[in-house]
């Protein structure tokens, strides 16, 4: 034990003020520095990698291929006409910028999707361990995350006023949850509950089965769109098909909670509905899966677990779609 | 003993259910505010009613974190046989310049504080319920000594008060009383005027032990520090007297006098004052002045630790039933505060909780059993300092920086209240055992300095900023948050 410190007074020029009891955030964003995942299985060890090999070469074959064919079509085009070549060097050039702006809007989206997940798991450990310095870096991240929204001026001006108050560190997230993400809680509900509204309706009115599965796809993915943009993701395409991963693998992990729990009642009603018509039982299952989802992205994108507002239920969300709330 | 012996009777358990009657049509939270002498109750008082009104700085108080109170106001107050509780005047000192603390209580006085509010439950809503009365008792901390004199006979209690007086640290205070007392003879007939002597040189004592700085709690009967309305009459004259186990005295002696007095003094005095304000209590919030103790060495943490256990056993504490609730009431949740929170850095803050856990330990495992919720933390209901680093040999230390008041020492430096310092109390040791227990606790390990209260804040719009505070919405949360929703 180290010795306890003596009683000591001093000038006030000798001492540094520290106006809010607020810490130097301390970055742990290093890979390095996040928990190690244990996998379940040793990774099989395959050797050379054959397949990929031949993906890459066939890959560098075909843009050699389309090199020297874009080459020909520019010397035939100089060839024939001058502004002609130039004008198909122009929209050549027109089409890499958009190709290269493309690629990085998908990265930024890719890195945004992966901060956001990287902030929950920080915010998780911080509230399970009562880490104040790690619950300040999360919260000082939280503030850059939604630094420009109009909708959250005010939480952040209420968070503002009394985050320089002493605080333990699952107060200060429980405060930053309350001013800067509940508020984004109804409107997540309400945008699974329309696109569950949505998808029921037209799986019960449509003729063919074909039709109501792309329009669920579509549904679905314009729903997780939606609700990471809410919470600050903004995903591109690439990062919404990541997002899709995340999303049925926590259904998949969270699965046989949820069974449990509202599972039962929905076979129930939902077998009760097909006797008295198949597609309107259609439609309800279709209703509830999309919920199911609606749900687990909301998990997902969450920046910060559920401290004070309680998690969203199945049941509730299936009664605000059904109208009844 | 516990208070429900007092309060058996029929007409107790009467005007029980008529309260749960009122409570009905006007619901009210009756919320007790204990503590001893200096401990920081009218401060705690004032501070509650000034952030209710002026609703700010209580991110953690649902209610109105949630924006559903609509507006506090004072009510004028039910009993109106008891003194208003003189908030004006307690503002005016905290608001002053310089501001300075409130005067110590002199006698008890009520508060009715009224909120009103947007329920949430149905029921709630549809019958209407939209305010809650607060009701607030302050009172001289001496008083509450006097609670565990109740399950005390006079001969108990005599041989209690003379083993303490001859503890090291008062035999001094107590030398002329010593005196006087082994020169009276204790069956002679009585005698008004030896009576008298004897009550001033026991009183003298009470008074001497209580100046001295390190001593902390004050010893009981209460009344005799603080008398209130009853200074002079028969029953705060009387003093203990020093018999032998099993001696008897015949009727008409001075003993005999003596402990007719201490009984009328118990029925007349103790037991209304109990019975009026202590036993209809809903909510309570247990001040305890820890660092003031931990000022004063061991001896005092001890002195301390003795006081609260007895007086906390008094309160009936639990979970109501519906019988209860109608007869007798129970308190179902406390709040157990270390004050002065902010003579301390806020690192420090998990160290005082566990030091004030340990003190009221007994007390909170009883409540516990008995199916209330209780809560210990460390709070400031007027925070008086900020906080800052200091660097000493290379070594940095949380400081907090406040004006000291005058007449405080640390080290070598003397304060005069006109300089602002920065103030690192020492360290609080890890193990809260060691604070209490330790055989060898050296003194000056810790020093704690009062600060006046922070400079008052003026509103554009008249009246004052609410005091900035540390944990008050939390307690407040834990103490009436159920009753707001």
């Amino acid at each position: 034990m180290t010795k306890p410190r003596k009683p000591a007074s001093f000038r006030l020029e000798e001492v540094e003020m520290v106006e809010a009891p607020l810490a130097p955030p301390v970055i742990a964003t290093d890979e390095a520095q996040l928990p190690a995942t244990v996998r379940a299985l040793p990774a099989l060890s395959r050797g050379w990698r054959w397949g990929s090999i031949l993906l890459t070469a066939i890959g560098a074959l075909v843009g050699l291929a389309s090199a020297m064919w874009l080459h020909d079509l520019v010397r035939e085009m100089m060839a024939r006409q001058d502004w002609i070549g130039w004008a198909t060097i122009g929209l050549l050039g027109l089409a890499s910028l958009a190709l290269v702006m493309i690629v990085l809007r998908e990265a930024v989206g890719l890195a945004r999707l992966g901060r956001l997940g990287r902030l929950r798991h920080e915010a998780d450990s911080a509230a399970a361990a009562g880490d104040k310095a790690l619950a300040l870096d999360v919260v000082s991240r939280l503030k850059r995350l939604y630094a420009g929204r109009k909708d959250l001026a005010w939480g952040m001006a209420r968070l503002a006023e009394h985050e320089g108050e002493i605080l333990d560190a699952g107060e200060l997230l429980r405060l930053s949850e309350r001013t800067l993400v509940a508020p984004l809680d109804p409107i997540a509900r309400s945008i699974v509950a329309t696109s569950a509204k949505r998808v029921s309706v037209v799986t019960a009115v449509s003729p063919a089965a074909l039709i109501d599965m792309l329009f669920v796809a579509s549904e679905n993915l314009r729903m997780l769109r939606r609700l990471a943009t809410l919470y600050g993701a903004r995903p591109g395409t690439l990062a919404l098909l990541k997002l899709a991963r995340m999303v049925v693998t926590h259904i998949v992990l969270t699965g046989g909670i949820a069974l449990g729990d509202d599972v039962v009642h929905q076979l129930v009603g939902h077998g009760l509905t097909a006797k008295l018509s198949a597609r309107l039982g259609e439609g309800l299952f279709n209703g509830a899966l999309t919920t199911r989802i609606g749900l687990a992205t909301i998990d997902v994108c969450r920046p910060l677990p559920y401290i004070d507002v309680p998690r969203p239920r199945f049941r509730e969300l299936v009664a605000e779609v059904a109208g009844l709330r | 003993m516990p208070i429900s012996s007092i309060t058996h009777g029929a007409v107790d358990a009467f005007r029980n259910v008529g309260g749960f009657a009122a409570g009905l049509v006007e619901p009210t939270v009756r919320l007790g505010v204990t503590g001893l002498a200096r401990s920081g109750k009218t401060v705690f008082i004032t501070a509650l009613v000034h952030d209710l009104i002026a609703q700010g700085r209580m991110p953690f108080f649902d209610a109105v974190a949630q924006g559903r109170v609509l507006r506090a106001y004072l009510e004028p107050q039910p009993d109106d046989n008891v003194p208003r509780f003189d908030y004006e005047r307690h503002l005016a000192d905290l608001t002053a310049s310089p501001p300075r603390w409130p005067d110590s209580t002199r006698r008890i006085s009520q508060l009715r504080i009224a909120l009103e509010y947007e329920p949430q439950g149905f029921w709630k809503r549809r019958l209407g319920y939209h305010r809650l009365n607060i009701d607030i008792v302050d009172y001289p901390g001496e008083w509450l000594l006097d609670l565990p004199l109740l399950g005390l006979d006079y001969r108990d209690w005599s041989e209690q008060a003379l083993t303490q007086s001859r503890a090291k640290q008062r035999k001094a205070s107590a030398k002329d009383w010593h005196a006087a007392l082994a020169a009276t003879d204790l069956a002679a007939p009585a005698d008004e005027a030896a009576a008298q002597r004897l009550a001033d040189l026991f009183k003298s004592y009470l008074r001497d032990t209580r100046a001295d700085p390190h001593a902390l709690s004050t010893l009981p009967p209460g009344r005799f520090l603080m008398p209130g309305d009853l200074e002079g009459s028969p029953a705060l004259t009387f003093a203990p007297l020093d018999a032998k186990a099993a001696e008897s005295f015949p009727r008409g002696s001075l003993w005999a006098m003596m402990e007719r007095r201490y009984e009328a003094y118990k029925t007349h005095v103790v037991r209304p004052f109990f019975r009026d304000h202590f036993a209809r209590l809903d909510r309570q919030i247990v001040l305890v002045d820890v660092l003031a103790a931990l000022n004063g060495g061991r001896p005092a943490v001890a002195d301390l630790e003795r006081a609260m256990t007895e007086i906390l056993d008094c309160f009936r504490t639990g979970s109501n039933s519906l019988w209860s609730s109608l007869f007798a009431p129970r308190i179902d949740r406390i709040v157990m505060a270390a004050t002065k929170a902010d003579h301390l850095h806020h690192t420090s803050h998990d160290r005082l909780e566990a030091i004030l856990a340990l003190l009221t330990e007994q007390a909170m495992e009883r409540s516990r059993y008995a199916g209330a919720e209780v809560k210990a933390l460390a709070l400031a209901a007027i925070r008086a300092t900020r906080e800052g680093k200091a660097t000493r040999n290379g070594e940095v230390l949380p400081c907090i920086v406040g004006y000291p008041l005058p007449g405080e020492t640390i080290g070598r430096r003397h304060f005069d209240g006109s300089e602002a310092f920065a103030i690192f109390p020492g360290d609080l040791p890890a193990n809260p055992r060691t604070a209490l227990r330790h055989p060898e606790a050296q003194a000056d390990e810790v020093r704690f300095v009062r600060f006046r209260p922070p400079d008052p804040v003026p509103l554009p719009s008249g009246g004052f900023a609410p005091f900035p505070n540390i944990r008050l919405d939390r307690a407040l949360q834990a103490l009436i948050g159920d009753r707001l929703t």
